[in-house]
């Protein structure tokens, strides 16, 4: 309870970062004034603000449910193939000339189409090892067609949209794409929330967990069904985000254990304080643009990962 | 009472339990032996619920076993599999307490009554000292005893062990005998795979011997445990020895 408590108080203090940082700066007078300051922040950092943590906590979320459902600790958003499904599905539209609404319809369409064959492919009672395995076919084919139809643009411009699109970025989001997507981030966090006392029992092997009543194929559909809707709901308004779903789970074990249900909620809030942090980051970097999301995430989480590795590894030796 | 009525379980293509009409009591410890691949294990796995049966019937009380909620079965059969390492390090406390799994509501805390199984489970088991270790910093014998606590923290009427004797110590298989005797000796029905014909012969009221998936021999150890029965399931000589009250098998 005290680990949630100051994780609540950080991320507090990560939402305000959200809320100031960038290259004009709005004094809290002006927040909620009918002035330009007060249009920024309704209109631009507000609904970055909510999208970052939202997309922060449902990638922190579905990492550790899909860690204790894999028993895995290198498993994330990425390797069962919601995120490249959803990611497949806004190519396309993007190379259609789509945006807005019916872009958001086609990533969500791709993850959509991802959570049918990843069951299909896992199979009833696959178990784990079914699921991972046709993730990772999903990711596969997912990247490679993502891959052909960049090869296959019409022109530059189109290829350097969809390239800058797949980095993930918060800029210039408005309320009407954080209301497009936080209702389904927020149904599919809810599922993966119920997930947490079948994946208890699933550390103790598949046999034993459904010893102990645990519906292993109610517990497949759920995961699914939840990573389907607030994985592809994340990537359908903000491109792909990587690391947060790894990242996160590893570091709040630290400080409450491995049982995979405690650190679910944990996960979610120190996803959503990596990701406002990493996108406050992004917008005081000097230059005429700015660096996208996907590319800060990667270059705080590898060797924020790789430093927290090798503290476990010491602590083990 | 379990009572099994022409049970059939097919792994695959082939059937490894063949037509076994028998019956398991309360208070009474069973041993299922036999040479590798005999069944043991896809027999109590169908036991426990985890296997459809291919033909026949599981009776448990006077209901069949496919009848009942995955939640109602587990209130009454806890089951110990092989090799049950769990995979994350939870600590030995979080491990009991999962036996509890069945008995709460989703979103539930531990009730009194879950606190006050847990901790009895810990005390007969001899772990209470444990409680904060997590289970990667456990030996191998302090590990058997946290993971059977977790069985008896269910307090189910039935107990299953598969091999829970595997890659213990002499005295920490002592130990364990010691548990599954005591949870019959509470009133339980137990029934344990075994290997080690004479901690068969020591534990068990009685054995169950399976060859080829069919019965071989059913009874009180006794009359089950002879030098034939043996030659017949394992397919070499062995000496049944009676030394100091205590049952011994010794392979030839």
């Amino acid at each position: 309870m005290t680990q949630r408590i100051a994780l609540l108080a950080v991320l507090g203090l990560a939402l305000m970062a959200s809320l100031t940082a960038g290259k004009v700066w709005i004094g809290p007078a002006d927040w909620f004034a009918d002035t330009a300051g007060g249009w920024i922040m309704a209109d631009l950092r507000l609904p970055r603000a909510l999208l970052g943590a939202s997309i922060g906590a449902v990638l922190g979320l579905s990492g550790a449910v899909l860690q204790g459902y894999l028993r895995n600790p290198l498993a994330d958003p990425t390797v069962v193939g919601v995120s490249s499904s959803a990611a497949l599905g806004g190519v396309v539209a993007i190379l259609l000339g789509l945006s807005g609404v019916t872009m958001f319809a086609f990533a969500m369409a791709g993850a959509g189409f991802s959570v049918a064959l990843l069951v299909a492919l896992a199979g009833r009672s696959g178990g784990p090892l079914g699921f991972i395995l046709a993730g990772m076919v999903l990711a596969t084919v997912s990247g490679a067609l993502t891959a052909l139809l960049i090869s296959l643009a019409p022109n530059p411009f189109a290829t350097s949209e969809i390239i800058a699109w797949l980095m993930g970025a918060l800029t210039d989001r408005t309320m009407d794409d954080a209301a497009r997507a936080l209702p389904f981030m927020a149904a599919g966090g809810a599922l993966l929330l119920l997930t947490g006392r079948a994946l208890d029992a699933l550390t103790l092997g598949e046999d034993a967990a459904r010893s102990l009543g645990i519906n292993p194929d109610r517990l497949q559909w759920l995961i699914a069904l939840g990573t389907g809707l607030a994985v592809g709901a994340s990537v359908a308004v903000t491109g792909v985000v990587g690391f947060v779903g790894l990242i996160v789970p590893h570091f709040v074990r630290q400080f409450v254990g491995e049982r995979p249900s405690a650190t679910l909620i944990p996960s979610a809030l120190g996803g959503a304080i990596l990701t406002l942090v990493a996108d406050s980051l992004v917008r005081l970097i000097p230059g005429p643009g700015e660096v996208r999301l996907g590319i800060a995430m990667s270059a705080i989480g590898a060797p924020f990962f790789f430093l927290l590795l090798a503290r476990i590894r010491g602590r083990a030796a | 009472m379990i009572r099994l009525d022409q049970l059939c379980v097919d792994l695959g293509k082939r059937r490894v339990v063949d037509g076994l009409s028998l019956s398991f009591q309360h208070r009474r410890v069973t041993a299922i032996i036999g040479a590798n691949g005999a069944g043991k294990t896809s027999l109590l796995r169908a036991l426990a619920g985890l296997v459809v049966p291919a033909a026949g019937n599981i009776m448990l009380g006077g209901t069949p076993l496919a009848m009942l909620p995955l939640t109602e079965r587990a209130r009454h059969i806890g089951y110990l599999p092989q090799n049950g390492q769990p995979a994350w390090a939870m600590t030995v406390r979080e491990l009991v307490e999962l036996g509890r799994l069945p008995h709460r509501s989703r979103f539930a805390a531990l009730s009194p009554a879950d606190i006050a199984a847990v901790d009895q489970a810990m005390a007969d088991a001899d772990i209470a000292q444990l409680a904060t270790r997590t289970v990667d910093t456990l030996s191998g014998g302090e590990r058997a005893r946290a993971k059977f606590a977790r069985v008896l923290a269910g307090e189910t009427d039935w107990i299953f062990a598969d091999e829970p004797l595997a890659s213990l110590d002499p005295p920490h298989q002592r130990d364990v005998l010691h548990l599954l005797r005591a949870a019959a000796d509470a009133g339980k029905g137990v029934i344990v795979v075994l290997h080690q014909l004479s901690a068969a012969a020591r534990v068990a009221d009685d054995v169950l011997v399976l060859r080829n998936g069919k019965c071989l021999a059913f009874g009180p150890r006794e009359e089950v445990l002879t030098p034939a029965t043996l030659h017949a399931a394992f397919g070499m000589e062995m000496d049944v020895i009676s030394h100091e009250g205590r049952c011994l098998i010794v392979p030839r």
